[in-house]
């Protein structure tokens, strides 16, 4: 049986880890505010649909997974939470055929995107602070 | 900036020690794992986490790429998300089942999708377990070593200096 020798505990590899881990996560906070973009565009064309906003629930349930997921890899519980409001209202509208006034959704998508703004001014506070 | 429990994790060490037994184990035989996600952030993350508990790892950023590099080596983990574009999880872990004369991968569906349905389809699909993406690191690592068991129970041990 091939065996290898174990290998012995790497501080460096956890070092270089934990600086990966930093950058990775302020990665993220850059893609969450082109996100948060997204959503807002989304919301545009809820607020425009005159016919069966059906796509656009389900744009914003597939958009809202997507960031659920990478928000809760990264531990960003409260973007997790938010985003997981959202996936779950628009299906919720999508099945029952609502019209694109759902309150459920409505509330969801402001709050999400509330608080990714509130979380781009935190990474970023010049740009909240700027007075153009 | 707050570093979070996987960053933690890491910096203590935890990750890179397998409790009791399994650290035998994991020292005594490399595990081949092919990590495939769309996400280029949340892949970069299991691909380095998984390194630090001594996995040999590979990744894919789509099932497509998946099944190319499982054609030409051999993993023995395949920890896949669910919903990718093009093929996606759920048929990747489909087309691995249906292969015939391979040897046995253990597949770990990663997902956010965590109703009950969904894991039903997944295990249904041919998965082996079933992780939902937010879960505490630990818990994937856990199932991460369940499967280095049980890959190494169902493959003969390699002869030394040379491939089985």
């Amino acid at each position: 049986v091939g065996i290898t020798s174990r290998r012995p505990p790497n501080p460096q590899g956890r070092n270089e880890y934990a600086r990966d881990f930093l950058e990775w996560r302020r990665v993220f906070h850059a893609q969450l505010e082109s996100e948060r973009v997204h959503f807002v565009t989304l919301s545009a064309a809820l607020a425009r649909v005159e016919k069966d906003p059906a796509d656009v629930f389900l744009d914003l349930r597939n958009h809202a997974r997507n960031i659920r997921g990478a928000a809760a890899m990264f531990e960003i519980a409260d973007v997790a939470a938010a985003a997981r409001t959202l996936e779950h209202a628009s299906m919720s509208a999508s099945n029952a055929h609502a019209d694109n006034t759902d309150p459920a959704v409505w509330s969801a998508l402001v709050a999400l995107v509330s608080l990714m703004g509130a979380l781009d001014e935190c990474e970023h506070p010049a740009k909240a602070n700027r007075s153009d | 900036m707050q570093i979070d429990g996987y960053a933690k994790l890491a910096q203590n060490g935890s990750a890179a020690r397998p409790a009791g037994d399994l650290r035998n184990l994991a020292a005594s035989r490399p595990c081949r794992v092919l990590v495939v996600d769309d996400d280029d952030l949340v892949r970069a993350r299991l691909v380095a986490l998984l390194r630090l508990s001594h996995f040999n790892v590979e990744s894919a950023a789509s099932a497509e790429d998946a099944l190319v590099i499982m054609t030409v080596r051999r993993c023995e983990i395949l920890l896949t998300d669910w919903e990718m574009p093009g093929m996606g999880g759920l048929a990747l872990c489909r087309l691995v089942r249906n292969r015939k004369n391979e040897r046995y991968v253990y597949v770990i569906m990663h997902t956010v999708r965590d109703d009950k349905v969904d894991l039903l389809a997944g295990l249904a699909a041919g998965a082996d377990d079933y992780v939902a993406k937010g879960a505490p690191i630990e818990h994937l690592l856990a199932r991460m070593e369940i499967g280095r068991r049980i890959a190494h129970s169902v493959l003969p041990p390699r002869k030394a200096g040379r491939e089985s």
